[in-house]
């Protein structure tokens, strides 16, 4: 995985993009860019305690698949509109996924199934290691304080226009 | 539609997104068991045949060997240290010697046995602790933000 700052960056810019106004969307979207990590990360208790070998069913939740229902699953725990929690997960654990498609691993034959369970051929374009995530956590900050700076410029015309 | 025949379908249709979710848990979960765990053989460079599993394993780097560093090192795996043996015919990114990572781990890719593993590729993650250090606070910044919009109650979550 890219580290958890590139993932968060990713869903500040989506937030930044998409004009909705339904509260508590956007902190759905952060909590989709990391939905896909945090179930697999309890995994890392086994580098103090020994975990039963069941539980690497965990590594599942990086399944496009799997997450769809998932996330079906735990959107009425949330008492707002239905399908903008949807969305709004769904977009934040696609970047999340989209993002890890990106990262180059060791075992070739290593990747994210994207077509499970019509197919069990794991996808990944290896354009760069999981340490290497600052190559696009740069250019991504850039394009977050871009769009920050463009929003915050038309604002100002706006409010400028309407005073002339 | 009345209140209580609503209520019966929303169950109903969540019963039919819960039975294929749990079902392709149990599916990869024997996938994962059957398809990772093929025993596959290769050869020393002796000409003795071995078996293992193909796995890619990462921990902290443990050491280089005692008696004779140019053979391999010892990998932390979890709270195992497993004896790495660079795999001669097939083994190719550190033909002469190897550097142990900076502030961070490695990963190794190679046949697993029960009592090492033979290299076919390594991967230093240097920095990677530094990244799980930004990482956490990223995960408490996202934490923050989350209760700032909602609020737990017996219910599940509503706007704060």
């Amino acid at each position: 995985m890219p580290d958890w700052l590139t993932h968060l960056i990713i869903g500040l810019v989506l937030i930044e993009l998409i004009p909705l106004k339904k509260k508590g969307w956007k902190s759905l979207i952060l909590l989709g860019t990391l939905l896909p990590d945090i179930l697999t990360k309890l995994l890392l208790v086994e580098k103090w305690i020994p975990l039963p070998e069941s539980l690497s069913v965990l590594t599942a939740f990086h399944i496009p698949l799997i997450l769809a229902l998932f996330i079906f699953l735990i959107a009425p725990l949330f008492k707002s509109n239905y399908r903008i929690v949807i969305l709004a997960l769904g977009l934040g654990t696609a970047s999340h996924l989209l993002s890890d498609l990106m990262l180059h691993h060791l075992d070739p034959a290593s990747g994210i199934m994207l077509f499970y369970p019509f197919s069990f051929v794991r996808f990944s374009f290896g354009w760069f290691w999981p340490e290497q995530s600052y190559l696009i956590l740069i250019p991504l900050l850039m394009v977050y304080l871009g769009t920050i700076l463009v929003k915050k410029f038309v604002k100002e015309e706006a409010v400028w226009s309407k005073i002339d | 539609m009345s209140k209580n025949k609503k209520s019966v379908w929303k169950y109903f249709i969540y019963f039919l997104i819960l039975i294929p979710f749990i079902f392709s848990l149990f599916h990869y979960g024997l996938y994962f068991g059957d398809k990772e765990k093929t025993l596959e053989h290769f050869y020393l460079k002796d000409g003795s045949e071995e078996f293992g599993y193909k796995r890619t394993v990462m921990g902290a780097y443990a050491g280089e060997f005692e008696s004779d560093p140019k053979t391999g090192f010892y990998l932390l795996h979890n709270t195992k240290k497993i004896p790495v043996f660079y795999l001669e015919n097939y083994f190719v990114d550190y033909p002469n010697s190897y550097t142990p990572p900076k502030y961070g781990e490695v990963a190794v890719y190679g046949y697993k046995t029960n009592e090492a593993i033979y290299a076919l590729s390594i991967h230093n993650y240097n920095y990677n602790y530094v990244l799980y250090f930004i990482s956490f606070f990223a995960g408490l910044f996202i934490l923050a933000f989350f209760f700032r919009e909602w609020k737990i109650t017996w219910r599940g979550f509503e706007n704060a």
